[in-house]
């Protein structure tokens, strides 16, 4: 007879290892949560308060009925549960709805500035993991709809929002990034909300704004690659509103002719993950349009800007070199470094070599070297 | 000086830096609780993931509580309980696999070390076979050494139910290590190799 807890405390003692680096690192992203959580003063059971404040309203209407007499109070009784519970309900339902866990942290205006954004994306209200939190933006290029110099033009990606999405079948992680309002009012009405994808392997995506994601799935980046084993793959994402569980792209078969129906070969689907849709396909098809169904399988709607999927370059050999340096955060600084390093040796003009670049450029963009520094410059 | 885990608390609701002296005191046990049943990238970031849920929940604390061990390892367990499949998924590739011995020792260390292993293995893939609740209520009470009441408290269900749920873990644990250690199905093959499972 093995005695069970004489085996699990035996266990214990075996993998019961934690160094003093990893409890530093604990404590790191604790402090960091603190240091950027929201000050106002918390209020012991602040949701109890609340609480108590509608069950009193129930309440009152339960003892107003009562002082009419006892038999008006025994026909009511089941009312006035009834408003209680309801009551109950309601508060529960306000308290979830208010205090989500992914904008918690996040003050008053920062939070009413992204709503609609955090509203339709429902990553966005997840709790922010230690991956996301640790996505260093250091050597990060400008990124959202203006690439340019001027400073109160510029968007930024928003910290405390950044959110790891999901990890795609090919094994790249993908961050949903929103991005700071620029300072400059007119321009940041103009553009409103706006978030962008980071896709480990890809890059950036262009920005995508709230009227966007209405509209339907919005594209992310694509990339053509040429796998070590000689295969030839085209990936691609897009970003999807809340209700849209799965997305259906029809591959078209030839080229079109003026006059004739366009003739389909097959499809690719991809279901939505945390409002990411990954999708790998062989070759490169040529698309037009994406269907969206909902969770019940229903078609909610039809895309036909399906051609803004930004494909980056023509086909490249993907080495696990150029993957590792992407792995984590730390390394995408040091992969910022190598950059910088490279061209400080290079004279300006040159172009640093693509697979670098492919980690922190956009798909519309490519680094050059401009006086010993990389600086951005759009693919015409 | 602040003497209680229930005063430490308190005393973050004025000044939030405080509260990370709760990771000084209760960062280990948490993260070795995650790491003896996910691997080890995800544990660290759920106990990440427990510690801020505990910072942003600590208005919630009852502080006639004055020890949050109970509390914090309730909150590891719901936060694990969203990984449940990858957890399951950790505890069967180690129960098949193991862990690397180390080389080289002595014969009788090695002798110790395959027992150990083979133990190992059996436990964690009897633990795999187990329910989610069921294995959540054994490891507070083997692991986290949780009274029956405080896990009452962390898991949020009654004590009869935490008892009920311990015995039939405990029972079905108890069958199948008897099961596993007396028709050994895994051997040694070399100081440098990896065991395997025997083929039948």
């Amino acid at each position: 007879m093995s005695n069970e807890l004489e085996h699990l405390r035996r266990f214990r003692a075996q993998h019961a290892t934690v160094d003093a680096a990893s409890l530093h690192g604990l404590k790191a992203a604790l402090n960091e949560h603190i240091a950027t959580f929201d000050r106002r003063p918390v209020a012991r059971s602040g949701r109890a308060q609340r609480a108590g404040r509608r069950h009193g309203l129930a309440i009152r209407v339960a003892r107003r009925f009562a002082l009419r007499g006892p038999s008006l109070a025994a026909t009511c009784a089941p009312i006035v549960v009834s408003v209680a519970v309801i009551g109950f309900a309601l508060t529960v339902g306000v308290d979830n709805r208010g205090t989500h866990a992914g904008a918690a942290h996040l003050t008053s205006p920062e939070r009413a500035s992204r709503a609609e954004l955090i509203s339709m994306l429902a990553v966005l209200r997840s709790p922010q993991t230690l991956s996301a939190r640790a996505f260093d933006k250091t050597g990060w290029p400008i990124v959202g709809p203006y690439r340019g110099d001027r400073a109160q033009f510029r968007t930024e990606p928003d910290r405390p929002l950044i959110r790891l999405a999901t990890v795609t079948p090919w094994g790249a992680k993908v961050f949903v990034v929103p991005l700071t309002s620029p300072r400059f009012a007119r321009f940041a009405r103009l553009i409103g909300e706006t978030a962008g994808l980071w896709v480990q392997g890809m890059g950036w995506s262009d920005f995508t704004r709230v009227q966007d994601l209405k509209a339907g799935p919005s594209p992310g980046p694509g990339v053509n690659i040429r796998l070590p084993n000689g295969r030839k793959v085209s990936r691609f994402l897009m970003l999807a509103r809340d209700g849209i569980a799965k997305i259906t792209i029809p591959l078209e078969r030839g080229l079109p002719i003026a006059g004739k129906p366009v003739r389909f070969d097959g499809s690719i689907s991809a279901s939505v993950h945390n409002n990411i849709a990954a999708f790998q396909t062989a070759g490169s098809p040529d698309v037009e349009f994406a269907i969206w169904y909902s969770a019940d399988g229903r078609i909610i709607g039809r895309g036909t800007a399906w051609h803004h999927v930004r494909r980056i370059g023509d086909h490249y050999v993907e080495k696990d070199t150029h993957r590792a340096l992407e792995a984590e955060a730390a390394r995408l600084k040091r992969l910022s470094h190598l950059i910088r390093a490279w061209c400080a040796q290079h004279r300006s003009g040159s172009r640093v070599p693509t697979a670098l670049t492919r980690a922190v450029t956009g798909p519309e963009t490519e680094l050059v070297c401009r006086h010993g520094r990389p600086a951005l410059r759009p693919i015409l | 000086m602040i003497a209680t885990d229930a005063e430490l608390i308190e005393a973050s609701m004025r000044t939030p830096e405080v509260f990370a002296g709760l990771v000084d005191r209760h960062g280990s046990a948490i993260m070795g609780f995650l790491r003896r049943r996910l691997n080890r990238d995800l544990a660290d970031e759920l106990a990440a993931e427990t510690f801020l849920r505990a910072f942003d929940a600590r208005g919630r604390y009852d502080p006639a509580r004055p020890d949050a061990r109970p509390w914090l390892f309730g909150i590891a367990a719901r936060v694990l309980a969203e990984h449940r499949r990858k957890e399951t998924r950790f505890l069967r590739a180690l129960a098949r696999y193991g862990e690397r011995l180390e080389a080289p020792c002595g014969l009788e260390d090695l002798e110790d070390k395959i027992d150990a292993r083979a133990a190992s293995s059996a436990l964690a893939g009897a633990l795999a076979r187990l329910s989610g609740d069921e294995r959540d209520v054994l490891l507070l009470h083997a692991w986290a050494d949780l009274s029956y009441e405080e896990i009452s408290d962390a898991l949020g269900i009654p004590a009869g139910t935490v008892r009920s749920r311990l015995h039939r873990a405990r029972s079905r644990i108890r069958k199948d290590l008897d099961r596993t250690l007396a028709n050994p199905s895994v051997t040694f093959t070399s100081n440098q190799e990896q065991p395997h499972e025997q083929r039948a």
